[in-house]
């Protein structure tokens, strides 16, 4: 009944027991004797080393969202390409950081562009954003059209590298 | 008075003037999109009528299709709250063709002063300071090159139909001039349907203070005091309060006399207000909004008014039932907006359904909210939440209330900058009322939010393990918890938002 948690990048082994006068939960080996009152539906008053936590937990999705004592945390499964693809393919691929309409595509296909170059602008809200290379490359591929609606985290074009790069 | 009135808005506004008709007998009509069929105000609406798809040209900026709902509900008048057609005189006018009073300005006051050039001839008029720069529209890119260099880099690229922010840049070297020139001129486009653009010189340092004033049409007109709305990210208002920290009582009516001189001059009636840079000891006139504020609760704390009352009174033809002397706004109030938007990555639009919802209450303490949990909030418009607002005897206090209430303020689901604004209010430039428009980008521009300590992710943790279960069993079995679903949930990671 043990569970492994990323905390930024760090990974903590967690499990919770019904113990004789409350929970036992165990956070990395070390036994935390706490209290759980569940005060409605997915929100909990939490007592740990007698400090008392008001927490309002909502899972949705891949996400879980929790309040606690003014403080908001979200706590999300990492998939299993995760960890090597952000490491190595952020910087070829540029990718809608928000939703929005992709108002300008500024570059085409085959093109060379120098990093941070706008090459799109995006806009949600009624506010534009400028999509900049994140390097310098040739466009590759562009996913999108003028208009198109995207959703966060969409890939807008990827980038390969210079000419001059491959050939060197 | 009115019997039956339509808003012409969405969100947290449309909620705030259908409560005061409310409590005025006065029925309501709510208009809405078809993203917005489960939004509190349509649900607390007398009557509501969907009038198109969820982008705004084809809903909320669709002139015909109000005025046709407003028809089918048989209404006499139209709040536009504010957004959308609420400074549009073609709207006022086609409210008052169609026989509806419009619930604010004349359009004739409108389009002098919503054009913000012919704004700054009629400010001069009045003998009111003007920033430098442009007093006429351009489209030919050498004549923006000449008058930015007669001004004087840094310039400021203003939309003449703008509001908002909406439609500015600032510019700090001509090389930068076409592609700042292209932006504001796109960005007003597409907000205001005029790309009219001139430049103005970038004031450094300066705190943006506003003037409410209220004139009716039997000649009567007041000012309510200031707001001072420095705080600002994008150009925008994240933080408001009145009084300002820095105005002595001789500004404030000097203040007050100008504000009211413009709007008479401008032959403008019902609420509205003249917005002013303040920098040394000088105000300049920035540009008049004509209509009601998203601000505006701090100055109904200030004065025990309610300005969408007195906007309805006015509307309706009746007078303002008080005078400049019986206006004596007392102790302090402060209001925080919340939007959906991540602060830790610089303010980016957050999409996403509210899950979780919990608002602050108490003595002092109002939030004007049109969230309910289960609201998805898209990303067709203005992202507005709500806003939270406290009252205090002094500053102080009411700076006391307001982190009370941030710390009690639960919204799961989309990022807000609830954070940030717990760490404004504690920083030590705030509190001791050292304010300018650039002040984020002073004091917080690297900021990122602080780690929670090690008790509370421990707790994170639990509570993920119990909501992971609570997907299978009732609440009730957590007491007599079976170890088994746990194995089940696998692993997580924590992100901060």
């Amino acid at each position: 009944m043990k569970s492994e948690f990323l905390i930024d990048g760090e990974t903590h082994r967690v499990s919770l027991e019904k113990s004789a006068d409350g929970f036992d939960g165990v956070i990395d080996g070390i036994h935390r004797n706490v209290f759980i009152e569940e005060m409605a539906p997915g929100q909990f008053v939490i007592e740990k080393d007698s400090r008392k936590f008001r927490v309002m937990v909502r899972p949705a999705r891949e996400k879980t969202y929790i309040w606690i004592n003014g403080e908001t945390l979200v706590l999300e499964r990492p998939s299993d390409e995760a960890a090597g693809s952000v490491a190595t393919g952020s910087d070829s691929h540029l990718t809608a950081p928000m939703p929005g309409t992709l108002r300008k595509l500024l570059v085409k296909t085959g093109q060379n562009v120098e990093e941070k170059q706008t090459v799109a602008i995006l806009e949600a809200m009624k506010m534009e954003h400028n999509l900049r290379a994140p390097r310098a490359g040739k466009v590759a591929e562009i996913f999108f059209k003028e208009g198109d609606i995207l959703e966060a985290d969409a890939t807008v074009l990827d980038l390969e590298p210079l000419e001059e790069d491959t050939s060197s | 008075m009115f019997k039956k009135i339509l808003i012409a808005n969405r969100g947290e506004i449309a909620v705030r003037v259908l409560r005061t008709a409310r409590e005025m007998g006065i029925a309501t009509v709510a208009v809405y999109s078809e993203a917005d069929r489960k939004s509190p105000h349509v649900e607390l609406a007398d009557e509501a009528i969907e009038i198109g798809p969820p982008l705004p040209l084809e809903s909320y900026l669709n002139i015909e299709k109000i005025i046709t709902a407003a028809q089918r509900a048989g209404v006499e008048a139209i709040h536009p709250g504010y957004g959308f057609l609420s400074e549009n005189p073609l709207f006022a006018e086609s409210c008052t063709k169609a026989g509806f009073t419009f619930i604010g300005p004349p359009a004739e006051a409108m389009r002098k002063l919503g054009n913000k050039l012919e704004a700054r001839h009629l400010a001069i008029s009045v003998k009111a300071l003007v920033i430098p720069g442009m007093m006429a529209s351009e489209v030919s890119p050498d004549v923006f090159k000449k008058e930015a260099e007669k001004i004087g880099y840094p310039v400021l690229v203003k939309a003449a139909a703008g509001g908002g922010g909406k439609g500015m840049r600032v510019v700090s070297s001509p090389d930068d001039l076409e592609e700042g020139l292209q932006a504001a001129m796109r960005e007003s486009k597409t907000a205001f349907g005029d790309a009219t653009v001139y430049l103005e010189k970038y004031i450094a340092e300066p705190r943006h203070i506003e003037m409410q004033i209220l004139r009716d049409t039997h000649g009567n007109a007041v000012w309510l005091g200031e707001r001072e709305c420095s705080i600002q990210r994008r150009h925008q208002k994240i933080i408001e309060e009145s009084p300002s920290p820095v105005l002595t009582p001789e500004l404030r009516e000097e203040m007050g006399s100008v504000a009211v001189a413009i709007v008479k001059a401008a032959g403008y009636f019902n609420a509205g207000t003249v917005e002013f840079l303040y920098e040394n000891g000088r105000f300049y006139f920035l540009e008049v909004n004509a209509r009601l504020q998203v601000e505006h609760p701090v100055t109904e704390f200030c004065t025990g008014l309610d300005l969408v009352a007195l906007q309805l009174e006015i509307a309706s033809g009746g007078k303002i039932p008080f005078t400049q002397k019986d206006v004596n706004p007392r102790g302090h109030s402060i209001e925080c907006r919340i939007y959906a938007e991540d602060a830790a990555k610089n303010f980016l639009p957050s999409s996403g359904t509210i899950v979780g919802l919990r608002e602050p209450q108490g003595p002092g303490v109002r939030c004007d909210s049109g969230l309910r949990e289960g609201l998805e909030i898209s990303v067709h418009y203005d992202p507005i939440l709500s806003k939270l607002v406290t009252y205090g005897d002094n500053r102080a206090e009411a700076i006391r209330r307001m982190q009370c209430s941030l710390s009690e303020y639960v919204i799961l689901g989309v990022a807000t900058p609830i954070n940030l604004l717990q760490n404004i209010l504690k920083h030590h430039a705030f509190v001791s009322g050292e304010l300018s428009t650039h002040f984020l980008e002073h004091h917080f521009a690297d900021w990122v939010p602080p780690v929670p300590d090690e008790a509370v992710q421990e707790v994170a943790l639990i509570a993920a393990l119990l909501a992971g279960k609570g997907a299978k069993h009732s609440g009730s079995d957590i007491t007599r918890a079976q170890p088994t679903p746990w194995q089940t949930i696998g692993s997580w990671e924590i992100a901060r938002t």
